[in-house]
């Protein structure tokens, strides 16, 4: 019996799972996130448990106090602010990992054809990447944010959508997101492309395109799960920051960014609004911080102490 | 040195043209023109007269021969005329950056003030209770949403104790008129001070850890310094090198904190100035605007890549070159 424990103490996965435990913060907010996702998912539900229409405007009750039939009270409308907390969280939950996903594939795609093509066009990709590294992020995203879909042609079905915001904030986010792991998948290739698997992979005729999918890609696996999870906290923050200013999600679709934007002027009436989508976004991104923290550790033992040296 | 510097300052001119094509581009597809805004300010407009404006002002020439014309008058500085301020663009800019900069330098004095120390402790005792402590509110402190952070000092100190502004700049001058303005500045500064320790105290912690591993450290244990003069005396000038690199690389999400702590407190300085322009749609001053920007950033890179070499005598600018 404890010869068995100790065997699977052994396997790798096991492992692994136990350098995870041990980093309790990040299991607890594993935990958090799990919560929050089923929250945010099950807000339909929620909505009609507790007998509350989330666009219902009631102009009797603005500001409500929190109450048994509103939990958290009502915002200058009306509405109940908890349930559109929780769909605020189904949208910048979305976004985070929809636009943080988008921006990996960019940067793997980018990072292997660099690395694996070498030479000119790795110097001047790379070069691109630089640049948009040193680029003011914020400034030039409220610029890509402003501009006027129409103006480049897009269909006007699409436009019209009340969900264009929400596709548009995606795009914007991957568009400028993906440098993290387009250089650290780079800097795997280079090193991978010259061990003798993949000679091996070459010597069988394998063409470019198969090595790198199929030989290479699989090796880059965690540092590339690494690099998004510690990204996916700076995306709803980029995300809310957007939001707020006005040029993110629009209303009435919520989100935690926009549900902050008419929260400083109604600070002296209604100090909650300006507290609880604050907090909501706060602990999401602590909690996917701390997560990625703990798969580091668990990925790649060696960054340990490394690790906060990374840049975010 | 000096070919290293100039080649990189072409670099840096190289990359702010591209964005300036870039950025002319980007604004060129915001909604609207000029002339839509007249017309907006003036029913009596026909199509016709619309028509005639546009081609006074050349919004009927296609988008590179009106960057051309632009950049033409840029270079001998001209820069136009703000919408919104009513005055050249340089007079617009001139006090906003100034502003800027009062707020920028005084919040990254502070934070690293607090941030090094914090950091080094952390780093001498690692896995103790106090570096978990630090790591913690480290963590909390990269976490926050930075418009929250402002919105809930206004709410603690403007809103609830009353003790400070909540936004905005004084009017008046003189020696009374400087305290006032001094109020004015406290929360924008605690904002993007302490948006910024978490980071810089990670930074601080991680060097400072891994340089307390090399040889040359345990050989100055070995002779019998206290630890202090280990810490402070022999590792603390290797562990700073890649701090103050970071430092500098940093200036554009430095830039990118002002922006949105200077629209939370309506405090007046470049970050406001350009999305008060973008929303406002002041073409002109926009433009102008993300370039400063954009140049301030490359500055900054430049200034790492300076400091990377003059701090570290093992790396030559030729290394840096390649």
């Amino acid at each position: 019996m404890s010869n068995a424990a100790v065997l699977l103490a052994e396997t790798p996965a096991r492992a692994l799972l136990n350098r995870f435990m041990r980093h309790r913060l990040a299991l607890f907010s594993a935990g958090v996130l799990i919560v929050l996702a089923a929250l945010a998912l099950l807000a339909p539900v929620i909505e009609t448990f507790m007998g509350i229409d989330a666009d219902a405007v009631d102009l009797f009750a603005r500001y409500g106090p929190a109450s048994s039939a509103h939990p958290l009270g009502t915002d200058e409308l009306g509405r109940d602010v908890l349930v559109r907390l929780l769909y605020g969280g189904r949208i910048s939950l979305f976004v985070g990992l929809t636009a943080t996903i988008a921006a990996a594939i960019i940067g793997t795609a980018v990072g292997l054809l660099a690395g694996y093509a070498g030479g000119r066009i790795d110097a001047f990709v790379m070069r691109v990447t630089d640049g948009v590294i040193a680029l003011p992020v914020l400034p030039l995203l409220i610029v890509l944010a402003a501009v006027d879909l129409g103006k480049l042609g897009l269909p006007a079905d699409l436009l019209g959508s009340e969900n264009v915001s929400l596709y548009r904030i995606v795009a914007i986010v991957a568009l400028v997101g993906w440098t993290t792991v387009a250089r650290l998948v780079r800097a795997s290739t280079l090193s991978l492309k010259t061990r003798p698997f993949v000679l091996a992979a070459h010597a069988q005729g394998a063409g470019a395109l198969r090595i790198m999918v199929r030989h290479i890609l699989p090796n880059l696996a965690s540092p590339i799960i690494v690099a998004t999870t510690l990204s996916v906290g700076n995306v709803i923050l980029l995300e809310s920051v957007l939001s707020f200013l006005g040029l993110g999600i629009q209303p009435p679709l919520p989100s935690w960014g926009n549900l902050l934007t008419g929260a400083q002027e109604t600070i002296w009436e209604a100090p909650g609004l300006a507290f609880y989508p604050g907090m909501m976004i706060f602990i999401t991104v602590i909690a996917f911080n701390f997560v990625g923290d703990g798969l580091q550790d668990a990925l790649d033992p060696r960054a340990r102490d490394r690790k906060a040296a990374d840049r975010h | 040195m000096s070919a290293f510097l100039i080649r990189r300052t072409i670099h840096s001119l190289i990359v702010l043209f591209v964005m300036s094509i870039v950025i002319y581009a980007l604004i060129g597809l915001m909604p609207g023109d000029p002339v839509d805004l007249m017309i907006s300010a003036d029913p009596d407009i026909t199509s016709e007269d619309a028509a005639r404006l546009r081609a006074i002002y050349g919004l009927d020439q296609p988008l590179w021969s009106r960057y051309a014309n632009w950049l033409g008058a840029a270079l001998s500085g001209d820069f136009g005329y703000s919408r919104l301020y009513a005055q050249p663009v340089w007079q617009a800019i001139i006090p906003a950056l100034s502003n800027t900069l009062v707020l920028l330098i005084s919040s990254l004095a502070l934070a690293l003030a607090i941030a090094l120390p914090a950091g080094i402790f952390a780093a001498t005792r690692p896995y103790s209770l106090a570096d978990y402590g630090i790591n913690l509110a480290a963590f909390a402190g990269i976490s926050m949403p930075p418009f929250w952070l402002g919105i809930l000092l206004i709410l603690v100190f403007a809103v609830t104790l009353g003790w400070l502004p909540a936004g905005g700049t004084a009017e008046s001058t003189g020696a009374s008129g400087l305290w006032a303005q001094l109020q004015f500045l406290v929360l924008p500064v605690a904002s993007l001070t302490i948006a910024g320790i978490g980071g810089h105290t990670r930074y601080m912690r991680a060097s400072m850890i891994e340089t307390l591993r090399q040889d040359y450290i345990r050989t100055a244990r070995a002779k019998g310094l206290s630890e202090s003069r280990v810490v402070l005396g022999h590792a603390l000038r290797n562990a700073m090198i890649p701090v103050v690199t970071v430092i500098a690389l940093d200036l554009g999400v430095l830039f990118s904190g002002a922006l949105i702590t200077e629209t939370v407190f309506a405090y007046p300085g470049m970050g406001k100035l350009i999305f008060d322009a973008i929303m406002g749609n002041d073409y002109n001053l926009a433009l102008v605007g993300l370039l400063m920007a954009t140049a301030l950033t490359l500055l900054g890179n430049l200034l790492a890549d300076v400091a990377y070499a003059s701090l570290d005598p093992r790396i030559s600018y030729e290394e840096l070159d390649t």
